[in-house]
């Protein structure tokens, strides 16, 4: 379970202490729905922080879950790793309701796990997110020449391409001639 | 389906031109010769610079040896590149940028000239480069 569990109605105050708390409208207590990745670990997120994630809060609208529906039926992101959907819970937590600052400095530096999160993040709808991480992939390369971003992004030459790509051809070739022979062989 | 791997080759395609829009020009043009795939991310998009500057002298009457070179600026995402050509080859570069490149886009274009008799051979015709780039 996610540490970063948010304050729930229970703090607030039972009565209203000033006139323009009284005018405001009584305080919804908060839903929190749950999220589980690769790892199986369930993560609590409070309906709000979950509003970043266009994909997320799209399926809340639709399912209508009780809390305790959402709390029986995690929803499972079994393509995210447990790590990047701690990164991304995080995040959500804590620009819940705040403006996205223009900067974010605390992305992953490794570039696996930045990639990683690029991913995950798209596929979780997050726009704000998506726009520092491919900020941070654009800084990892600037003003770098060809040979070191094809080092750092692990971009292969089109000979390489070529010959990898000729390499899958002939295992796909003869893996076919394989089931052929094998079906020959079966029908005999 | 096989999950992509978290490597740049496997980054969906609409990801890759969003990192690119983040480059500077110059990382842009780097990038375009690392693959194919990187040049048709590259060329996917209209490319817009911050400034695009010629800087053309005339030689001193006095020094027949040799011509000042023209300088070709730009500068895009505070990353400033500038070359130095022969006034002619720099002229001819400058205009055939916009020529062959529709999406090249300038926010800022100077064009500057020092000491050159406007009605010599080596006047740059303004209303024609205009109307090429337009």
């Amino acid at each position: 379970m996610s540490s970063t569990e948010q304050g729930t109605s229970s703090a607030a105050p039972a009565e209203p202490t000033t006139a323009p708390e009284s005018a405001a409208a009584p305080e919804v207590p908060e839903s929190f729905y749950y999220v589980h990745g690769k790892d199986k670990v369930v993560h609590k997120v409070s309906a709000g922080a979950l509003q970043h994630s266009a994909l997320i809060h799209g399926m809340i609208s639709n399912l209508g879950y009780t809390e305790e529906q959402a709390k029986a039926n995690p929803f499972p992101f079994e393509n995210i790793d447990g790590d990047i959907l701690q990164m991304v819970v995080d995040w959500c937590n804590q620009h819940k309701g705040k403006p996205t600052p223009p900067e974010d400095t605390n992305l992953p530096k490794q570039k696996e796990k930045l990639f990683d999160l690029v991913l995950a993040v798209n596929y979780l709808e997050i726009k704000e997110l998506l726009t520092y991480c491919c900020k941070q992939v654009a800084m990892m390369v600037k003003g770098k020449s060809p040979e070191e971003i094809r080092e750092i992004w692990m971009i292969p030459t089109d000979a390489e391409d070529e010959a990898a790509e000729k390499e899958a051809k002939k295992r796909a070739g003869k893996e076919a001639a394989g089931e052929t022979a094998a079906a020959a062989g079966d029908a005999k | 389906m096989s999950k992509p791997q978290p490597i740049w080759q496997h980054l969906p395609f609409h990801l890759k031109e969003d990192v690119v829009s983040y480059l500077d020009f110059k990382s842009k043009c780097s990038l375009r010769i690392c693959s194919k795939d990187d040049q048709k991310v590259v060329d996917s998009r209209p490319i817009t610079i911050d400034y695009f500057g010629l800087n053309l002298t005339e030689r001193p009457v006095d020094d027949v040896h040799e011509e000042t070179p023209a300088e070709i600026v730009l500068r895009d995402k505070n990353v400033t590149m500038s070359r130095f050509f022969t006034p002619h080859l720099a002229t001819e570069y400058f205009i055939r940028i916009f020529k062959l490149d529709e999406k090249f886009k300038v926010n800022t274009l100077k064009i500057h000239v020092r000491n050159y008799n406007r009605h010599g051979n080596h006047s740059v015709n303004v209303g024609n480069f205009w109307a090429d780039a337009g």
